[in-house]
C-alpha cells in the first residue's frame, strides 16, 4: 500500500469522520427525496466545498495577507460559499429539472451554504496548495461517506418503533455517534 | 409557527448545536457563544423582516447571511479590546457562529409564508430561547462530566473522556434533543387542546345566540298574527 493511500486513510477515519461529521450532520435535516437528488445536493456541496476553499486560498494570499485583513475570512468566505450556491443551483437546471425543482422549493441552497462556510473553519489555510486540495478533497469524501450510510438509515430510523419525540435527527445523531465511535477505533490501528 | 412549518426547530436547534462541538467545551464559552448567536441572529432576521415583501426566499437568507458575516466580524474586533481571557479565546473561533446563524434562519426566512411580525418574532425569540438552553446545558454537561470542573473550578475528579470525544457529544446532543422534543410536544399538544376548546365554546355561543334570535323572530311573528 502506498504511503498517499495510507495517509488518505487514516484521515478519513480519523480526523476527517469526526469532525465532518458535525457539520455534515446539518445535512440530516434536508429533506431526502431520492437517491438521485441526495447524491446530486452531495455532489453540489462537495463542488462548493472545494471551489470555494481554492478560491479562498487564492484570496487569502494575494489579497487579505498582503493587505493585513485577515480577519475579513468571514465575510469573504460567506460571500464565496453563496455565490457558488447560487452557481451550482443554476447548473442544477441544466442537468435535470426534477432535481432542480426539489432544489429550488426546498431549503437546500441554506444547507449547502452552512456546510460549506462551516467546513473552511475546520481547514488549516496555511497549508500549502497541494495540502490543501489533499484535505479539501478528504473532507468531501467523508462528507459522501456520511451521505451515503445515512442515507439508506434515513428512512428507516425516521419509521421506526421508538417514542416518538427520539425519531428523525435524536435516533440519527445517536446512529453518527456509534459510527464515528467505530470509526475512531478503526482509526487507531493506522 | 408549526402549522406552516415542515421543519422540527428543536431538531435544527440539534443540529446548529452538533456544528459547533469541536469549538464549544466549557459553560462559559457556551454561554459567550449564545449571546453572539442570538444578538446576530435576532438583528439579521430584524433587517431581512424589512424586506420580506420585496425579496425571494434565496435572495433574503444571502442578505441575511452577509449581515450575520458583518456582525460577526464586528463582534471579533470589538472583542480585542476586552481584556478578558475566555472571551478573547472566543473571540478566536467566533466565526464559527455563523453556521448555527445561518440554520436557525431557515425557519422564518423559508418557512413563514404569510408575514406577521407577532408570528415572524414569536418564532424568532422561541427558537432563541431554545438555543441558549441547549448550548447552556451542552456548556455545563461538557465542562463537568468532561473536564470536571466548573467555570474553572475543580470539582474533584478527572472527567470522563467520553464526553470530550466527538461522539460522546453527538450523544448528548442527541438526548437534550429528546428531551427538548417532548416539552415541544407537550406544549403544542395543550395549545393544541385549548384551541379545541376555544373552537367549542365558539359553536356554543354561537348556537345560543341563533336559539335566542329565532325565539325573537317566532315571538315577533306569534305578535303579529295576533
Amino acid at each position: 500500500m502506498s504511503q498517499f493511500a495510507l495517509m488518505a486513510i487514516v484521515a478519513i477515519f480519523s480526523s476527517n469522520i469526526v469532525s465532518v461529521a458535525g457539520i455534515g450532520a446539518i445535512s440530516l435535516q434536508a429533506e431526502k427525496k431520492n437517491f438521485g437528488y441526495m447524491l446530486a445536493s452531495t455532489v453540489c456541496v462537495a463542488l462548493s466545498v472545494l471551489v470555494t476553499g481554492l478560491i479562498y486560498k487564492a484570496v487569502d494570499q494575494f489579497l487579505l495577507a498582503r493587505f493585513n485583513a485577515e480577519f475579513l475570512k468571514l465575510f469573504v468566505v460567506v460571500l464565496l460559499a453563496l455565490i457558488i450556491a447560487f452557481l451550482t443551483k443554476a447548473l442544477l437546471k441544466f442537468v435535470s429539472k426534477e432535481i432542480y425543482f426539489l432544489y429550488e422549493k426546498s431549503y437546500s441552497l441554506a444547507i449547502q451554504s452552512a456546510i460549506t462556510v462551516g467546513t473552511m473553519f475546520i481547514i488549516d489555510f496555511s497549508a500549502g496548495f497541494m495540502d490543501l486540495m489533499f484535505m479539501l478533497a478528504v473532507y468531501c469524501v467523508g462528507f459522501f461517506l456520511v451521505q451515503i450510510i445515512f442515507y439508506a438509515l434515513y428512512d428507516r430510523l425516521d419509521n421506526s418503533s421508538v417514542l416518538k419525540p427520539a425519531r428523525n435527527v435524536p435516533l440519527m445523531l445517536i446512529a453518527l455517534s456509534i459510527v464515528s465511535m467505530i470509526l475512531c477505533t478503526v482509526g487507531m490501528f493506522f | 409557527m408549526e402549522k406552516n412549518n415542515p421543519i422540527n426547530s428543536v431538531y435544527l436547534i440539534a443540529l446548529a448545536l452538533a456544528s459547533m462541538i469541536l469549538f464549544v467545551n466549557s459553560l462559559m464559552e457556551a454561554v459567550i457563544f449564545a449571546v453572539c448567536i442570538v444578538a446576530t441572529f435576532l438583528i439579521g432576521i430584524s433587517i431581512v423582516s424589512m424586506i420580506e415583501k420585496i425579496a425571494d426566499k434565496h435572495i433574503r437568507f444571502l442578505i441575511y447571511a452577509l449581515v450575520c458575516a458583518g456582525i460577526i466580524t464586528a463582534l471579533k474586533v470589538s472583542a480585542g479590546y476586552i481584556d478578558v481571557k475566555v472571551v478573547l479565546d472566543v473571540a478566536e473561533k467566533i466565526e464559527i457562529a455563523i453556521v448555527p446563524c445561518m440554520l436557525l434562519a431557515i425557519v422564518p426566512i423559508y418557512f413563514e409564508e404569510t408575514f406577521s411580525v407577532k408570528q415572524y418574532f414569536g418564532t424568532s425569540f422561541l427558537i432563541c430561547l431554545g438555543m441558549v438552553l441547549m448550548l447552556g446545558l451542552y456548556g455545563l454537561v461538557t465542562e463537568v462530566a468532561g473536564f470536571g470542573t466548573l467555570l474553572g473550578k475543580d470539582l474533584g475528579f478527572d472527567g470522563i473522556e467520553f464526553f470530550v470525544m466527538p461522539y460522546g457529544k453527538f450523544l448528548v446532543i442527541a438526548i437534550f434533543a429528546i428531551l427538548f422534543n417532548i416539552v415541544r410536544r407537550a406544549v403544542i399538544k395543550r395549545n393544541k387542546r385549548f384551541r379545541t376548546l376555544v373552537e367549542q365554546y365558539k359553536v356554543q355561543i354561537r348556537e345560543i345566540q341563533d336559539t335566542a334570535v329565532r325565539a325573537e323572530k317566532a315571538q315577533k311573528n306569534e305578535g303579529g298574527d295576533k
